[in-house]
């Protein structure tokens, strides 16, 4: 009888400490996976892009701000800058680790020329060019990438051919920037 | 011996349901979405905006300027060489 009390009792202690050991769990088991913190890592790269020397001043700068997330190293490398009258890239590759992983951020425009045409109006050729920008987010708490894509604005005179093409007016060269600052030039005619 | 058995147990299991409790671990976890949400969507704001439209892309997204007893999201936009920290609610 005395035997079955004690096991009994050993019972209760073992499923308390149980039931308190999942509620712990599930105090510390959060889904927060510091999507904020990558996050603000990889858009400090996006920023030092037309520069990449700044990239480490920038991360310094937020490094307080992402707690608990530590960044430990990182590499931003303009990889393409190119631009010439039918093709054109600009290409900006960069990672930071952390201790949590690898963060991975990339950027990419490009133009190339698909046709001349010309304005009926006024009888000046206007080129016609076909544009990519998109950049990738890597975090290193997600397994996949995110892919979003960028208007970039041309500062030129320009119109749109379908809605997508992009057509020059003129033989002028044409500066096509996105939101953040970086550029991307096509050349003169 | 039977009582001291009870009791003890009495008081294991009161233990164990005060300890956890005193958690409140629904309240918890349901904090703990909202801030995984308030994450997901300062990502998202940071993945889109510069500085010139993050209050645009805020407005969007239905993030409030900080709100007592809700969770408290940070974004950070560069504004030149400078960053620019903003504090935001989210409620679903």
């Amino acid at each position: 009888m005395r035997r079955r009390g004690t096991i009994g009792l050993l019972a209760i202690v073992l499923l308390s400490f149980l039931v308190l050991e999942s509620s712990e769990h599930n105090f510390y088991r959060t889904d927060y996976r510091g999507e904020d913190a990558h996050t603000a890592l990889l858009v400090a790269l996006r920023a030092s892009c037309s520069d990449p020397g700044k990239a480490n001043v920038k991360l310094q700068k937020i490094s307080r701000y992402i707690y608990p997330v530590n960044f430990l190293s990182y590499n931003l490398n303009l990889l393409v800058n190119e631009s010439s009258y039918d093709h054109g890239a600009l290409v900006c590759r960069g990672y930071v680790v952390t201790n949590v992983g690898k963060d991975v951020f990339e950027l990419q425009y490009s133009y190339k020329l698909v046709g001349l045409k010309v304005d009926p109006l006024t009888g000046r050729i206007l080129r016609i060019y076909e544009t990519s920008s998109y950049q990738v987010f890597k975090l290193a708490s997600y397994s996949y990438a995110i892919k979003i894509k960028v208007y970039l604005k041309p500062l030129c005179a320009h119109d749109y051919v379908n809605g997508t093409l992009l057509a020059i007016k003129g033989n002028y060269p044409c500066t096509l920037m996105d939101k953040w600052g970086n550029k991307l030039v096509i050349s003169g005619g | 011996m039977r009582t001291l058995s009870a009791a003890i147990i009495a008081i294991v299991v009161l233990l164990t349901l005060t300890r956890v409790s005193s958690h409140e671990v629904k309240t918890l976890t349901y904090n703990f979405i909202q801030a995984r949400n308030t994450a997901t969507i300062a990502a998202y704001v940071m993945l889109y905006a510069s500085c010139d439209d993050v209050d645009e892309i805020m407005r969007s997204v239905n993030a409030t300027a900080p709100l007592p007893d809700y969770p408290v999201g940070n974004i950070i936009v560069w504004c030149g060489e400078e960053p620019r920290v903003i504090s935001f609610s989210w409620k679903r």
